[in-house]
C-alpha cells in the first residue's frame, strides 16, 4: 500500500462533508463576532424635543448675564455721575476757598496752588482784631454821599479802606471791613486787615451812619478806638491833639445817641453828652466786637487748617484736572477672530465697565525736561461676543496693567520704550483664563504708537460648555447645547501680538492689533483687536 | 438553491443582513465543521475555526468572484483560519531534520477501509498539531509541500517530515487499535485458556 493510497483512503473517508449537529451556540459566537466587526447600522435617532434639558439652564444663564450687565452698567453710570459731581464740587470749593483765603504765607505754603488763585483777601492770622479804622471823608459832600448810601467802598476811593502796602484787595460788596489805624493800636501790628463774609460789622455803614451826626472838627482824619476795653475817653476827646479838626465816627445805625465829639484843641471836654454817648457807642460796638472776636477766633485757627485743606484740594484738583487720576469708560475691544470652525469668525465687543487710572509719582526727570512716570490701572470688563456660528460668548474680565509714560522736551506725551506689563484675569462662565505678558512700545512714529508684545496664558475650562448654537441646516430647531470644541486639555498657550495705537483727540484713543495664539499642542487662534478708549 | 438565489443571498449577506448571514452559516455549517474538525483537536476548537472563517468570509464578500464556486473559496478561508489557529495555539515543535519518505510501510488497506469516517476523523484529531496540519493540507486538501511550506511558514523538508510522521503515527494508532481489539478478543480466550 503506497502512501498515496493511504492518503486517498483518508480523503475518501473524511474529505467530504460530514454530518454535524447544528449548535446554536456556535452561531451566537459567530454573531457576536459579527456584531463587533460588522455592527448593524444604528436606527435613526429621534430628533431631540425642543425642551431638552440644557436649554432652560442656558436661558437662565442669559437672564443672569443680562441682569448682571445692566446692573453693572447702571452702577457705572451712577458712579461716573457722582464722580463728576464730586469733581465739580471740589473744584468749586477750591475756587471759593482760594477767594477767601490768601496770604503771602499761604502762597508760600501752598506751592501747588494754582497760579491764578485770587489774592483779594488778606488774613491776619495771629491777632484778634479789636479796632475799627474808619477814614472820614474830608469833604462834607462826600460824607453826605456816604450817609445816603450812594457810594461804595470802591467809589470812596482806594484810600478809604486801603490796606497797608497797597495790596490789591478787592473788597467786594459783601465783604465787611474792620480796620484800625496803627496810631491808636499801639502794639497792634501796623498792617492789619480782616475780611470775612459774615463779620457782623458793617464798617461802611458805621461810617455812613455816623457821618449823619458828624461835624467836621479839624478837616483831617482821625482814628477812633471803639474797643470797649481800650476806649480812652481822652483819646476819644483828644483823638488828635495836633489836629484842630479831629473827628470820629461812632457807629450805631440810627443810634440817637450818636454824636460828634468836637475838640477845641484845648483838651477839655466840650460836651458831657459826648462821654455818655461814647459809652453807649462803645457798648453797642462791644457786641459787634464780640462777634468779630468770635469770627477771628475761627479765622485764627485757619493757618494750620489752611495748609492741609489747600494741599488736599490742590492734590484733588491735580488728580481731577491734571489727569493724575482718571476714571475710564471704554469700549475696550472689538475682536474679530477667525476660529477653526467652518465659519469660524467671531466678533467680540468689550466694555470696560470701570477702571481707575492713577498717575503715579514721577520716577525720573532727566535733563532737558524729559521725564517719565508710572501709571497703574485696574478695571473690570464685561465682554460680550457673537460669532458667525451663532454662538454667544459672555465673559467677565479684570485687568491690571502698569505702564510708563513720559513727555518729550516739547511736552508731547509719549510712551517710553520701557516695560509695559499686562496682567489679565478673565473669568468666563465656564472657565478661568490668566494671562501675563509684556509689550514693548517704541517711540511714536507720525504720532502713532507701535507696539509688540508676547504673552503666556493659562486657560481652564470645564467640558460642559455653556455655548450653544443653532443647527444650520434646520433653523427651526431651538438652540441646542453642543459639546465644547475647545476642551483646553492643553491649557497653556503662547500669544504674540503687534499693533498700533493713536489718539483721536485728547482723551479718546484707538488701537488696532493682531494677536496670534498658539497652544502647546494644537490650539491656534488669530485675533484682531480694534480698540477704543475714552478716559473721563 | 440555484445560483441566482445564492448570489442574492450573498448580496444580502454583504449588506450585513444578519438573517441572511444566519442562513448562509447554516448552509455551510456541516462543511465548515468538517474541514475545521480535521484541523482542530475537538469540536469546540473546530467551531472556533469555523466562526473565524465565516466572519472573514462576510467581511470579504465583496472580493468574492460570483462566477467561482463559493465552497472552494470558503474552503481556502477555512484552511487559512486553521493555519492561524495552529499558529495561535500551538507551540511549534518542528523537526528540522527532513525525513525521507521513500520508505514504504507495509500496511493492510483493508483495516483502514473498515474504519468509519468518524473513527478516521478521531484518529486525525489525535495527531499532533503540526502533523495534523501537514497531513490535512497534503493528503486531504491536495496542497504541495512548497505551498504548505509557504502558507505555514516552514520549510519544505519540515512539511515532508511532518507528513511522514503523521502517516507513521496514524499507522501506529490504527495498528494499536487493531492490537487492542485483538487482545480484547484474545484475552477472554486466554482467560478461557486459563
Amino acid at each position: 500500500m503506497t502512501e498515496r493510497d493511504f492518503d486517498n483512503i483518508f480523503k475518501d473517508k473524511i474529505g467530504d462533508e460530514l454530518p454535524f449537529d447544528f449548535r446554536p451556540s456556535d452561531w451566537l459566537a459567530a454573531e457576536q463576532e459579527l456584531d463587533k466587526l460588522m455592527p448593524l447600522a444604528a436606527p435613526a435617532t429621534p430628533v431631540a424635543p425642543p425642551s431638552i434639558a440644557p436649554i432652560p439652564r442656558l436661558l437662565a444663564w442669559h437672564k443672569w448675564a443680562v441682569a448682571a450687565a445692566v446692573l453693572l452698567l447702571g452702577s457705572q453710570v451712577y458712579l461716573m455721575t457722582q464722580l463728576g459731581k464730586v469733581k465739580n464740587e471740589v473744584v468749586a470749593l477750591h475756587q471759593e476757598k482760594t477767594e477767601l483765603l490768601s496770604t503771602a504765607e499761604a502762597k508760600k505754603i501752598d506751592e501747588n496752588a494754582p497760579k491764578n488763585m485770587p489774592q483779594s483777601v488778606v488774613i491776619q492770622h495771629d491777632t484778634v482784631v479789636k479796632t475799627v479804622f474808619v477814614e472820614v471823608p474830608q469833604k462834607s459832600n462826600t460824607s453826605q454821599q456816604f450817609a445816603q448810601g450812594k457810594t461804595s467802598s470802591k467809589q470812596a476811593g482806594p484810600k478809604r479802606f486801603d490796606t497797608i502796602e497797597g495790596s490789591d484787595n478787592r473788597l467786594d460788596e459783601r465783604n465787611e471791613v474792620i480796620g484800625m489805624s496803627p496810631k491808636t493800636q499801639g502794639s497792634t501790628p501796623a498792617k492789619m486787615n480782616l475780611a470775612t463774609k459774615n463779620t457782623g460789622l458793617n464798617a461802611e455803614k458805621i461810617a455812613l451812619n455816623s457821618v449823619e451826626n458828624a461835624s467836621r472838627i479839624g478837616g483831617q482824619k482821625e482814628d477812633i478806638l471803639i474797643n470797649k476795653n481800650e476806649v480812652n475817653k481822652s483819646d476819644l476827646i483828644n483823638g488828635n491833639k495836633e489836629n484842630t479838626d479831629n473827628s470820629f465816627v461812632i457807629n450805631k445805625e440810627n443810634t440817637p445817641n450818636s454824636t460828634v465829639i468836637k475838640n477845641d484843641n484845648s483838651g477839655n471836654l466840650l460836651d458831657n453828652k459826648l462821654i455818655n454817648s461814647t459809652e453807649l457807642i462803645n457798648k453797642e460796638n462791644t457786641n459787634k466786637l464780640a462777634e468779630i472776636k468770635k469770627e477771628n477766633t475761627v479765622l485764627n485757627t485757619l493757618p494750620n487748617a489752611d495748609l492741609a485743606i489747600v494741599k488736599s484740594m490742590s492734590r484733588a484738583k491735580n488728580w481731577l484736572n491734571d489727569e493724575t487720576f482718571d476714571f475710564i469708560l471704554t469700549a475696550k475691544r472689538v475682536i474679530i477672530k477667525p476660529t477653526s470652525e467652518p465659519n469660524g469668525w467671531e466678533i467680540t465687543a468689550s466694555t470696560l465697565l470701570l477702571a481707575t487710572d492713577e498717575h503715579r509719582r514721577p520716577r525720573y526727570r532727566g535733563a532737558g525736561g524729559d521725564h517719565d512716570d508710572q501709571r497703574m490701572s485696574t478695571g473690570a470688563n464685561l465682554r460680550i461676543g457673537y460669532n458667525l456660528n451663532k454662538r454667544l460668548r459672555l465673559s467677565v474680565e479684570a485687568d491690571i496693567w502698569n505702564e510708563r509714560h513720559g513727555q518729550d522736551t516739547a511736552g508731547r506725551p509719549q510712551i517710553l520704550p520701557q516695560d509695559f506689563k499686562l496682567t489679565t484675569v478673565e473669568q468666563t462662565f465656564t472657565g478661568l483664563q490668566l494671562r501675563m505678558g509684556a509689550d514693548y512700545k517704541t517711540r511714536q512714529v507720525f504720532g502713532l504708537q507701535p507696539f509688540v508684545g508676547i504673552g503666556l496664558a493659562y486657560q481652564k475650562r470645564s467640558n460642559d460648555d455653556f455655548q450653544f448654537r443653532y443647527k444650520k441646516d434646520n433653523k427651526t430647531l431651538p438652540p441646542i447645547a453642543v459639546p465644547n470644541e475647545n476642551k483646553f486639555d492643553k491649557p497653556i498657550f503662547l500669544s504674540v501680538r503687534a499693533g498700533i495705537e493713536g489718539k483721536i483727540y485728547r482723551r479718546l484713543n484707538w488701537s488696532v492689533d493682531v494677536n496670534a495664539q498658539r497652544g502647546v499642542t494644537d490650539r491656534k487662534a488669530l485675533m484682531t483687536h480694534l480698540g477704543l478708549k475714552y478716559a473721563f | 438553491m440555484d445560483n441566482s438565489t445564492f448570489i442574492q443571498l450573498l448580496e444580502r449577506c454583504q449588506a450585513n443582513d444578519r438573517l441572511s448571514q444566519t442562513q448562509l452559516y447554516r448552509m455551510y455549517y456541516n462543511y465548515g465543521m468538517t474541514v475545521a474538525s480535521r484541523y482542530a483537536p475537538n469540536r469546540d476548537d473546530a467551531a472556533e475555526i469555523l466562526n473565524d472563517a465565516f466572519v472573514r468570509t462576510m467581511q470579504n464578500l465583496d472580493k468574492f468572484n460570483r462566477e467561482l464556486p463559493f465552497k472552494a473559496w470558503f474552503n481556502k478561508i477555512l484552511v487559512r483560519c486553521a493555519i492561524n489557529y495552529y499558529r495561535r495555539y500551538t507551540v511549534k515543535r518542528l523537526d528540522s531534520q527532513p525525513i525521507s519518505e521513500s520508505d514504504d510501510q507495509p500496511f493492510d488497506a483493508e483495516i483502514l477501509s473498515g474504519l468509519s469516517a468518524q473513527d478516521i476523523l478521531k484518529l486525525v484529531q489525535q495527531l499532533p498539531q503540526s502533523y495534523r496540519l501537514a497531513f490535512n493540507m497534503y493528503a486531504i486538501e491536495g496542497y504541495s509541500h512548497p505551498e504548505i511550506a509557504e502558507m505555514i511558514g516552514i520549510s519544505e523538508g519540515t512539511s515532508k517530515s511532518n507528513l511522514f510522521k503523521a502517516r507513521k503515527r496514524l499507522v501506529e494508532m490504527i495498528e494499536g487499535e487493531r492490537a487492542d481489539e485483538e487482545s480484547e478478543e484474545i484475552r477472554p480466550l486466554s482467560i478461557k485458556r486459563i
